[in-house]
């Protein structure tokens, strides 16, 4: 996984499955990105996830939380099924829907 | 990277399949109940918890062949429970069947090998038919949407379910997502989420569990469906209440952000049996007796690795030696000229000793661990053989060491299967005599002076002498002519590839069995005698030390060397006159005492050790006694005293030595060998023989 500048975006490509160690690998990512002296949005992009943890959900919630005070957005795209069920099985679609909703 | 970077599966694989070593255990013990007729509802529970739980730790390590038979099996056992099967003594023995393919599975998914693809088909194909050929796999299930309930189904009622994972929940693999996607199968979930203990993101441990929730569940199944979905969270992993009541009493409100807890109105019904907890209580109304189990949080027991204990174990060895060390540079003071230090020395003493049998008791273990396979196997051999046989088990909680326990597991199968086989009669040749058609085995262990003894007792038709002894001239083990008493008769049936079975048969093997299960007994310092009576049964009875790590031992000198004989090898030592001692042509050296003759072993002959007293009316001779039951006397110059010894393995750490069974370190730093009775009367009679 690696942060992609693209369009004044930086962009996050997920792999197929997110589960813990992968959690911690997004989590360095994303404070990477929120550490960057940008104003840009960060793009998390669900294209190819199968399978998330409540690990990685949790990363995602939290990265938000940061971006925000920052006066920035954690976006999602191209949410998978999975990503949505998800979510939604933990109680969340709420918050997947602001992570959506541009 | 990150300090999730050491994050590592395989320990909690390993922990995994400790837990399903203990509950397939478990299950076929319970399995055992329940054939016999003894076994209650709780035990139908009981077993189909042990196949969820291994179910439950297979799906997080996606196991997936594993995770689709125990659904089968366990759906079988729902059945059953629920009553929707009786249990006949077919489904008994497809749940014993059953419960060995999950084994299988099981270490096949520890050995990272794969099963042949038709295994456990047939067993399979039965529980298939026995559930109606529903939910035949897990997929279909987890993919399932919640389904209605069937008319017939009891009414919706309503749970409210706080879940508070504890911080390294994730860790164990235990995800709450498919905790609610399951929650979610049975009706209609609703929740809230408590974000409020999220960190900032730069402070965030991603493995930690950080959110928790409150559902409301409205459903028709019972609260043993909830229960089983968080069965395997429940205790130390997670904080969780279920209460039941109506969805007025739900939630007040819609909660905001960080409202995750105390929004539940008292609990009407009852709090979760298998996760009290302190919110719990303090949500019970007044004077309402504490929950069950209500010390379930406060774990008994804890898992400790064994390469963990043995070091403590050899560390507490290594205080002994120092202890005696000690002892033995203040032997020239007496209480008078120092008695604060003579006191202080017999304290470290009786400290050390009381260190080292707590220790010792870390790695004891009851026998039931070992006895528990015996249900089974009698019932498939008495099938198998046509005989009627009870099984009457005692002193199943007894500990002995582990090490003991796993090696007795072979010699004690071998032995209820003789008994089965050779001893115990048919109903048909059994009512001919008198006796009920119905064969008894007792299986027994006691702890007794220091030593654990297990006797495998059969009222059958005992050993018949006159066969023994006929094979053993036979096959040349005793001399025509020669005399033997009922006792050594008796115990030729331990001599190698001694077998009088008309015809080898598949249950009690080929006549090397007896000779290795006194091998294996004598290994862990064991002996095993047996006693029979034509026509009313015979009794084996296995005498085994309590630990294999230290032992108490009777120091003795030879020439300028010391010796450590086993002091349950000691029947007496004494100085014999002229008269006592002589020496009888083809036999040697003999001692008469009280008008047995009692061959004379001079120690310093067999090690070749020089400057040792070789006139036996001039030095000691110690009579001891070999598993076998034949007493030897060894010739030493002197007794030093007992002393208890740590065992050091010259195998591991030398070479096996004939006539020594270990080595021990003594108080002035000195090795002294500890002396094998058994294999020391042998050397003697080849030495006898070559002369």
């Amino acid at each position: 996984m690696e942060i992609n500048e693209q369009n004044g975006r930086l962009v996050i490509e997920l792999p197929a499955v997110l589960d813990l160690p992968a959690a911690a690998e997004i989590r360095d990512l994303l404070i990477d990105a929120a550490a960057r002296d940008t104003a840009a949005d960060v793009i998390l992009n669900f294209h190819n996830v199968d399978r998330i943890s409540t690990a990685a959900i949790q990363v995602t919630l939290a990265a938000a939380a940061a971006l925000r005070l920052a006066a920035r957005r954690l976006e999602a795209e191209a949410v998978s099924p999975a990503v949505v069920d998800a979510f939604r099985n933990l109680g969340l679609a709420s918050d997947l829907d602001q992570l959506l909703d541009t | 990277m990150s300090d999730d970077q050491g994050y590592d599966l395989s320990q909690f694989k390993a922990t995994y399949f400790e837990e399903c070593a203990e509950l397939l255990a478990m299950a076929e013990e319970t399995i055992a109940r329940l054939q016999e007729g003894s076994g209650s509802d709780e035990d139908l529970n009981a077993v189909f918890r042990c196949v969820h739980s291994i179910k439950g730790g297979a799906g997080a390590f996606a196991f997936d062949d594993l995770v689709n038979f125990a659904h089968v099996l366990e759906t079988a056992l729902d059945h059953l429970r629920s009553g929707r099967v009786a249990l006949t003594p077919h489904m008994a023995d497809l749940m014993v069947r059953g419960n060995d393919v999950l084994g299988d599975f099981v270490r096949a998914a520890q050995a990272g090998t794969a099963l042949p693809p038709n295994h456990g088909a047939d067993i399979l194909a039965q529980l298939n038919t026995l559930i109606g050929g529903e939910q035949t796999t897990l997929k279909p299930v987890l993919a399932t949407p919640p389904t209605a309930p069937p008319a017939s189904a009891e009414a919706a009622k309503t749970f409210h379910i706080s879940f508070r994972p504890a911080p390294d929940m994730l860790r164990t693999g235990n995800d709450p997502l498919l905790m609610f996607r399951e929650l979610a199968g049975l009706g209609d979930l609703s929740l809230v989420v408590d974000r409020s203990a999220l960190p900032q993101l730069t402070e965030m441990e991603s493995s930690r569990s950080y959110l928790s929730w409150n559902a409301t569940l409205v459903t028709s199944k019972g609260r043993n469906a909830i229960d089983e979905v968080f069965e395997f969270v429940a205790g130390d992993t997670a904080e969780i209440i279920i209460t039941e009541g109506d969805a007025a009493a739900a939630f007040v409100g819609e909660a905001e952000e960080g409202e995750g807890w105390g929004l539940f109105a008292p609990p009407p019904v009852e709090t979760h049996p298998v996760a009290p907890s302190a919110p719990a209580q303090a949500a019970k109304p007044a004077g309402t007796a504490p929950a069950a189990g209500g010390d379930a949080v406060h774990t008994a027991s804890i898992r400790v690795d064994l390469d963990k204990i043995d070091r403590l174990v050899n560390m507490v060895g290594e205080l002994v030696i120092t202890q005696a060390m000690l002892g033995q540079q203040a032997s020239g003071f007496t209480v008078e000229s120092h008695p604060e230090l003579i006191q202080g020395l017999q304290e470290l003493s009786h400290h050390t000793r009381e260190l080292q049998e707590n220790v010792m008791a870390i790695r004891a273990q009851p026998v039931k661990a070992l006895f528990s396979k015996a249900p089974r196997l009698v019932r498939d051999l008495s099938g198998k053989l046509s005989k009627q046989v009870r099984l009457v088990m005692s002193g199943e909680n007894t500990e002995v060491d582990k090490t003991v326990i796993e090696q007795l597991s072979d010699p004690l199968t071998h032995l209820i299967r003789n008994a089965l086989d050779h001893g115990i009669e048919t109903p048909e040749e059994r009512m001919a005599v008198g006796k009920p058609a119905e064969g008894t085995i007792h299986l027994g262990a006691e702890h007794r002076s220091g030593r654990i003894f297990i006797q495998i007792q059969d009222d059958g038709r005992g050993i018949n002498r006159e066969r023994v002894l006929a094979k053993a001239l036979e096959k040349g083990l005793v001399e025509r002519g020669q005399q033997l008493t009922d006792e050594q008769i008796d115990m030729l049936i331990f001599a190698p590839g001694f077998s009088t079975a008309a015809e080898v048969s598949d249950v009690s093997g080929r006549g090397v069995g007896m000779d290795v299960v006194r091998k294996n007994i004598q290994d862990v310092g064991g002996r095993v005698v047996v006693q029979s009576t034509p026509g009313v049964g015979s009794r084996f009875i296995l005498s085994l030390p309590l630990t294999l790590a230290v032992m108490d031992g009777m120091l003795v000198q030879v020439g300028g060397q010391r010796y450590v004989l086993p002091l349950t090898n000691i029947v007496e030592s004494l100085r014999p006159t002229a008269q006592q001692a002589r020496s009888l042509v083809d036999v040697g050296e003999v001692l008469t005492i009280r008008g047995e003759y009692i061959n004379l072993m001079p120690l310093h002959a067999i090690f070749g050790i020089e400057n040792a007293i070789t006139d036996p009316t001039k030095g000691l001779v110690v009579i001891v006694e070999t598993e076998g039951g034949e007493r030897v006397g060894l010739l030493v110059d002197e007794l030093l005293g007992q002393q208890q010894v740590v065992i050091k393995s010259l195998d591991s750490n030398f070479r096996p030595v004939q006539g020594i069974s270990a080595a021990t370190i003594l108080g002035d730093g000195r090795v002294a060998l500890i002396l094998d009775v058994s294999a020391l009367r042998q050397m003697g009679a080849l030495a006898l023989a070559a002369q």
